[in-house]
């Protein structure tokens, strides 16, 4: 365990120490080959052999793919600020990833995390790094947003302290300590609470990890933190971070057992608390006119998906959230990647300004509108797949008809807001002549990520019938926790 | 120990009722002072008693008083008051001391807590200090009323468990560490603040 700690958290480190090394050069590049060293180090540990078999191996494969997707994107940012061209490095670029080196460590710490108070710990170091990138700009707005959203996540984490702070008591009460809040023995230590007691610790662990993953009602922080940060950053909030609180909610609301007479029960907070946010973040998607806004109630309503199907709670539905989460983040990393040059290239960030988009920059609309037919769930885009299982299984875990009316309600109306945005930037406004295009190696590389998600759309049905695929997902369902 | 309790909920009635932003810097201090208190009459579990009281003087008691007197002069006299708290504030006072009363309600017969007055104590001052933080417009304001949440959570956690690990303690301690490089750094965002929200408000709408 140790060993894999080590070796997870080397790169980070050493991005860090090549920060601060007074006159260190390249540094964008040099964030790009830490982040490749770190995904070979993942495959060549056996972890790209495990991915499928531990949740851990699977946050960290995809913490370092992303943020290897950050970087690269991370590069051309800086260019386009007109800094490290000559292979030069400004304090502004320092203090960039150091934050940046900080911020992919504490993702790992949480992901590699066993326990639930060093999983707390890491997502609260989390918080305070994101927190300094979303403030990168220095803008009154930077600022503001920042602040909105260290005060309300920290709230959140406050509220799962005192959740954590209840079971450490009756830890101790056990004669117990620290392992004891181990993911393996939550179960037990839960169902060593007495009822009211488990009801309270259970609202109010899921309340805090929930801000912390943007659920409804608890997403106030979200809009304005993914706006304004910088796009890889948001990329890496978007495709990480929030899935990642929502994976430790799952987890504790799975290993609660109470009660089918009560309401407050973990999975019911789950269920309820994704289809507001589904249905919210589709509705709220329809009146956004700000390019990265756009993609925040987008990320709030897949995160309504997705705890909607941990909710659930099967182990269809887990194997499919699972998958939602994997293909989102590469997704959304994309497009938050496309809307940071769109702004940068046509000097806005209002809808309004870059339509018609198929016209102004043909190239990029190509990517634009792929990714959104994507979040959309249009076939063979792969996220049409786990969000018909993620139906399947609403229809048959006998859970009566109103979840699977809302949350098809939801996907519907998700769907047809996505199409009309599409539709609208790529087509609506009055035809202006194209502006000059300067991202030509990167409209192809993303094309060739879209490629290769499309071909993995029409590979999913045949490959999740796969034996040795279905057993790997049976073990991660497990590990996760789902109900028998 | 119920000098402790009575600094941490005045604390909390003064993030709601205090205006001049000047005396903030009394209240963090004290409530600072009293949290040092309490670590040394604790026992510890990986730390030293002393260790956990000078820690808790050094960021608590002295770090952000300082911090937050240095922010409070860069305002200008009018900037330095705030409005006051809405009507529905003083409302929610019932409400909190009923929740209090039920939590310790569920907790008691779980023989989990080791002082229900304490606990009960916490929970008002968290939920006081909750409501100033989400009805107050002053943001300097805000960031004490968040710094007496964390007080308060620092309470309620005495009354659950006799010692807590610093490392659960070292992370609320990052959370103040954003407060305090918040404050050190954004320096500009007392002026920039009402233009802000002004731009983020006519974003969202």
């Amino acid at each position: 365990m140790m060993q894999s700690w080590i070796l997870a958290e080397a790169a980070p480190l050493a991005l860090i120490i090549w920060a601060v090394i007074p006159k260190s050069r390249r540094l964008p590049e040099v964030a790009v080959i830490f982040a490749s060293l770190a995904v070979l180090n993942v495959g060549m540990t056996g972890a790209g052999v495990r991915i499928l078999g531990l949740p851990q191996d699977l946050l960290v494969g995809l913490t370092d793919v992303l943020v290897l997707m950050g970087s690269w994107d991370a590069v051309k940012m800086w260019r386009g600020m007109g800094g490290g061209a000559d292979g030069s490095v400004s304090d502004k670029m320092r203090g960039f990833y150091v934050g940046w080196a900080l911020f992919w460590g504490a993702l790992l710490a949480a992901a590699l995390a066993v326990n639930l108070g060093w999983a707390w710990c890491a997502i609260a170091v989390s918080t305070v790094t994101s927190g300094w990138l979303v403030a990168f700009d220095g803008t009154p707005k930077s600022l503001r947003a920042t602040w909105r959203y260290l005060l309300v996540t920290s709230v959140g984490l406050l509220l799962t302290l005192l959740g954590i702070v209840i079971l450490y008591a009756e830890a101790l009460r056990r004669g117990g300590g620290l392992g004891a809040l181990d993911f393996r023995h939550l179960s037990l230590l839960m169902a060593a609470l007495p009822v009211g007691v488990r009801e309270l610790t259970v609202l109010l662990l899921i309340a805090g990890f929930a801000t912390k993953a943007g659920l409804v009602p608890f997403h106030t922080w979200l809009p304005d933190a993914h706006a304004e940060a910088p796009a890889p950053v948001s990329a890496l909030l978007s495709g990480l971070l929030l899935p990642m609180s929502l994976i430790m909610a799952a987890r504790v609301a799975n290993a609660a057992p109470i009660p089918d007479t009560f309401i407050v029960t973990g999975p019911h907070l789950l269920m309820w608390a994704g289809l507001a946010s589904l249905l919210v973040g589709a509705a709220m998607m329809l009146v956004q006119r700000h390019v990265k806004r756009l993609l925040a109630y987008s990320s709030i309503e897949q995160v309504g998906i997705m705890a909607v199907g941990f909710a659930i709670g099967t182990p269809l539905a887990i194997g499919a959230t699972i998958l939602q989460i994997i293909l989102h983040a590469v997704v959304k990393s994309l497009l938050f990647f496309t809307a940071g040059h769109l702004s940068e290239e046509l000097d806005s960030k209002h809808l309004a300004q870059i339509r018609p988009l198929a016209v102004k920059h043909p190239g990029m609309s190509v990517v634009w509108g792929l990714g959104l037919l994507a979040l959309a769930g249009i076939p063979p885009l792969p996220l049409y797949y786990p969000e018909w299982e993620l139906v399947s299984a609403s229809l048959t875990a006998g859970l009566g008809s109103w979840v699977p009316l809302l949350l098809i309600g939801g996907l519907v109306l998700a769907f047809a807001v996505l199409v009309h945005h599409v539709l609208r930037i790529l087509w609506g406004g009055a035809a202006r002549a194209a502006v000059p295009k300067t991202a030509g190696r990167w409209v192809t590389g993303a094309l060739a990520v879209m490629a290769g998600l499309g071909l993995i759309g029409m590979g999913l049905p045949a490959v999740a019938g796969n034996p040795s695929m279905a057993a790997a997902t049976k073990h991660i369902v497990a590990q996760v926790g789902a109900t028998p | 120990m119920l000098v402790v309790l009575v600094a941490i909920v005045l604390g909390s009635v003064a993030t709601v009722w205090v205006r001049n932003v000047d005396h903030l810097v009394g209240v963090v201090a004290a409530e600072g002072i009293a949290l040092t208190y309490l670590a040394w009459i604790s026992p510890g579990t990986l730390s030293g008693r002393g260790e956990d009281a000078a820690l808790t003087l050094g960021i608590k008691g002295v770090l952000l008083p300082l911090l937050i007197w240095q922010a409070t002069k860069r305002l200008s006299a009018t900037a330095r008051h705030d409005a006051p708290a809405p009507v529905w504030v003083y409302g929610s006072v019932l409400p909190l001391l009923l929740i209090a009363r039920h939590v310790v309600a569920i907790l008691v017969p779980s023989g989990l807590l080791q002082a229900p007055q304490v606990l009960s104590a916490g929970v008002v001052a968290m939920g006081l200090s909750f409501v100033g933080m989400m009805a107050r417009r002053h943001w300097l304001v805000q960031v004490v009323a968040f710094i007496a949440v964390e007080n308060a959570l620092t309470i309620i956690i005495s009354s659950v468990i006799p010692g807590w690990p610093l490392g659960f303690e070292a992370g609320t301690l990052l959370d103040l560490a954003a407060v305090a490089g918040l404050l050190l750094w954004v320096g500009r965002l007392p002026e920039a603040a009402p233009q802000a929200d002004a731009i983020l408000e006519a974003d969202a709408s």
